[in-house]
């Protein structure tokens, strides 16, 4: 008997430790949500010679439920009016190539969600995904918050870069946004390609796009905190 | 008593110590009182000098990434140093790749003269870099000339790459070790301080100048210039030029 | 008596030892030259920023001091010789000489200018959608610009600046800007020569230079000889502005 526990409690211990000495802190709490190409308006295009299947104009936008996982493309008017005025969405992809990411909030006028009820709220944090662990006061949302992220000019404010020498969309690294939801929960998100199959790098122009890839957690319990497990 | 103890004791002190007043080495009238930095967020950064060396050492850290550094001279009354205070000191990165040197003269009130060396030590990680080839494994990587358009691109990993492109060149150099023109670095990896992406490509007149250089074949050794810092991959890649 | 002449003579000596010749003050660094312009108003008319420009390259940079009204070379980004920069796409945004703002062309110099852009959106409704942010006529009527800038006499009180750039109106982002930059051509759907243009507003900037002197600021094209109406046969890459700067350290623009 007390030879099988020891050895037990050995190879517990020997499992327990690291196997190539790597120091990186294991992450605790629940788990993100991971979406992978997430189609959105691809019937759009910006260019001259639209391609197949393609039409010149405005993209719509499409909008996005953290909990339920749903997205709708706007289309018409009449999809405006039914869609946009309440809480079942989060997010909107928005403007060209669906780029310009806006939270649903009421009173921030030329976004979808203006005059609903949404309360969502955004906020850029220079830090990883898994090092953001707790959402920031609602002082710093009101000072230091943005309606969306979109084209980084170089100041720090959007998701990627953007050159016209080469067209190509490159997310930022290490960038992460804390929101508010749709109904005020906070949540942590972030946007990691605009093109389909989520290449680490894209040098043709013309690959397949918009397909979104991105991954985020909402704090169901209405706390700040935000760690995960990946 | 009291009064012969006290002159006693006053008469042994100015008697067995003379008390010489010798005035200090009077200061060199041509050296330089302080050297800083002033085209710097917050406090100035303040330069080493050495009156023995005769050396002006700048010394600041990497993250700075300062391209370019302005100094405000302090000399002694009627001195004067050529290049004068608040001449701009260029292209930091050119003069850190190319141990460029620069001499400061100050001359003194008295006409005394003395030159200085300027040295710039930039506080920096040690550039590590991943081989592209191996011994039995040369990469090899072409440019056709025929073609319209012809590109390749290099990847090499490693740590202690900066964010900015233009503190980094990337040249490929020959087996005699000469060195020719850079790379172009590509920017669709930015901010990844663990990899850069060297590219070469041939399009519309005028070609780069790399391109020009290149011969029909060779196998070149990549050196790269990382700021204060320079390292060449042991084995080569071998660059094709088909005409 | 004696012993007191030792205590003088030692004080002396003492003082004598104190070294008394401070060094000689370091001389104003000479990079800027020293030619700043008198408090007034200035217009620059196309100046050459990148004539190579086109919608498919970002545009050379143009670093500019608005205190000696010139070019400044971009070898010199990190100092506190220029006050506004011309970067990015089209020249299209406007740094502040800022060191201590992430991703401005001057971080990690000295600089401390900043700048803020004012919305009026009263006057805004005259030319501009202030729902979905684009302008409902173009050409925008020429008599706005000196309407707009004419209403600036004075920096507004509580007026938010910031380090970042102003630049293109509501562009894939959330600012205010001074340029719309119409991407597809919706403006004049069906002309294929009307899309990637930049429509400059009539909106005024305020720049805090990086000495701290006040200056207000209008753009008024992007385009060679500022066409009312431009398209993609018009020459990007020269700018043409005007600006008035107070050099006496006050917020008061009232400057003719």
């Amino acid at each position: 008997m007390k030879l099988r526990i020891w050895i037990l409690a050995a190879s517990a211990l020997l499992a327990s430790c690291s196997k190539d000495g790597d120091e990186k802190p294991t992450l605790t709490g629940p788990p993100s949500t991971t979406i992978s190409d997430l189609q959105a308006d691809t019937g759009a295009s910006v260019g001259d010679d639209a391609g197949e299947g393609k039409e010149k104009r405005p993209f719509y936008s499409l909008t996005f439920s953290f909990s339920t996982k749903q997205s709708r493309l706007i289309k018409t008017k009449a999809d405006s009016l039914q869609y946009l005025k309440n809480t079942d969405w989060d997010i909107a992809f928005t403007q060209e190539y669906n780029s310009y990411v806006v939270v649903n909030n009421g009173t921030y006028t030329g976004t979808p969600g203006a005059g609903g009820p949404g309360k969502g709220a955004m906020i850029i944090i220079e830090k990883p995904y898994d090092q953001v662990t707790e959402a920031p006061s609602d002082e710093d949302f009101e000072n230091k918050g943005v309606h969306g992220v979109g084209w980084d000019s170089g100041n720090g404010y959007g998701w990627f870069f953007y050159s016209l020498s080469n067209h190509i969309c490159v997310p930022i690294k290490n960038r992460t946004f804390v929101l508010r939801t749709a109904e005020g929960k906070y949540a942590k998100l972030a946007l990691l390609n605009i093109y389909k199959g989520n290449p680490p790098v894209v040098t043709d122009l013309f690959w397949p796009a918009p397909y979104l890839t991105f991954k985020y957690f909402v704090q169901t319990d209405g706390s700040r905190r935000l760690n995960t497990s990946n | 008593m009291k009064y012969f103890y006290s002159i006693l004791l006053s008469c042994g002190l100015f008697a067995c110590t003379k008390t010489e007043t010798i005035a200090p080495k009077a200061e060199p009238g041509n050296r330089i009182e302080s050297f800083r930095i002033v085209n710097v967020q917050g406090e100035p950064l303040e330069a080493a000098i050495s009156d023995k060396e005769n050396t002006i050492t700048v010394y600041w850290p990497f993250y700075k990434q300062l391209s370019i550094l302005e100094p405000a001279i302090a000399l002694p009354a009627g001195a004067t140093i050529s290049p004068a205070s608040g001449t701009l000191i260029e292209n930091v990165f050119e003069a850190l790749r190319t141990e460029r040197k620069t001499t400061y003269t100050v001359t003194g009130a008295d006409g005394s003269r003395r030159e200085y060396k300027l040295q710039l030590k930039v506080l920096q990680p040690e550039l590590v870099l991943k081989e592209v080839s191996s011994p039995d494994d040369i990469k090899a990587f072409s440019i056709n000339m025929k073609e319209q358009y012809s590109s390749f691109s290099v990847t090499i990993q490693g740590s202690g790459f900066l964010e900015n492109n233009d503190l980094m060149r990337v040249v490929p150099v020959d087996a005699d070790g000469k060195e020719l023109p850079p790379f172009m670095l590509g920017i669709t990896n930015l901010g990844d301080i663990t990899r850069i992406t060297l590219h070469c490509e041939k399009y519309q007149e005028p070609y780069s100048p790399l391109v020009q250089a290149l011969p029909a074949t060779g196998l070149y050794r990549l050196r790269v210039y990382c700021y204060g810092r320079v390292k060449t991959l042991q084995f080569p890649i071998r660059i094709n030029k088909l005409q | 008596m004696k012993i007191k002449l030792t205590s003088i003579l030692a004080l002396a000596f003492l003082m004598a030892c104190s070294k008394d010749d401070a060094p000689v003050k370091p001389d104003e660094p000479a990079g800027g030259g020293g030619n700043t312009v008198k408090t007034g108003t200035y217009r620059v008319v196309n100046l050459v920023a990148d004539t190579s420009a086109t919608s498919a390259g970002d545009a050379v940079s143009l670093y500019y001091s608005l205190e000696e009204n010139k070019v400044v070379p971009a070898s010199q980004r990190q100092t506190g010789n220029w006050d506004i920069v011309f970067y990015g796409i089209y020249n299209s945004s406007i740094y502040p000489n800022n060191g201590a703002a992430q991703g401005s062309p001057g971080y990690g110099g000295p600089g401390k200018a900043e700048i803020a852009v004012i919305v009026d959106r009263k006057f805004d409704v005259q030319y501009y959608d202030t729902t979905n942010f684009r302008p409902t006529q173009i050409p925008v009527p020429a008599a706005l610009w000196n309407e707009a800038y004419a209403k600036v006499t004075q920096v507004p009180a509580g007026l938010k600046f910031v380090t970042r750039d102003i630049g293109l109106d509501h562009f894939l982002g959330g600012f205010d800007g001074w340029g719309y930059y119409d991407f597809y051509g919706r403006l004049f759907p069906g002309d294929p020569q009307k899309s990637h243009v930049v429509y400059t507003m009539p909106r005024v900037m305020i720049v805090k230079t990086h000495k701290g002197r006040y200056a207000k600021l209008m753009m008024e094209s992007i385009y060679k000889d500022s066409p009312a109406n431009p398209n993609r046969t018009n020459k990007p890459g020269y700018i043409t502005f005007r600006y008035s700067i107070q050099m006496d350290g006050s917020v008061n623009l009232n400057i003719p």
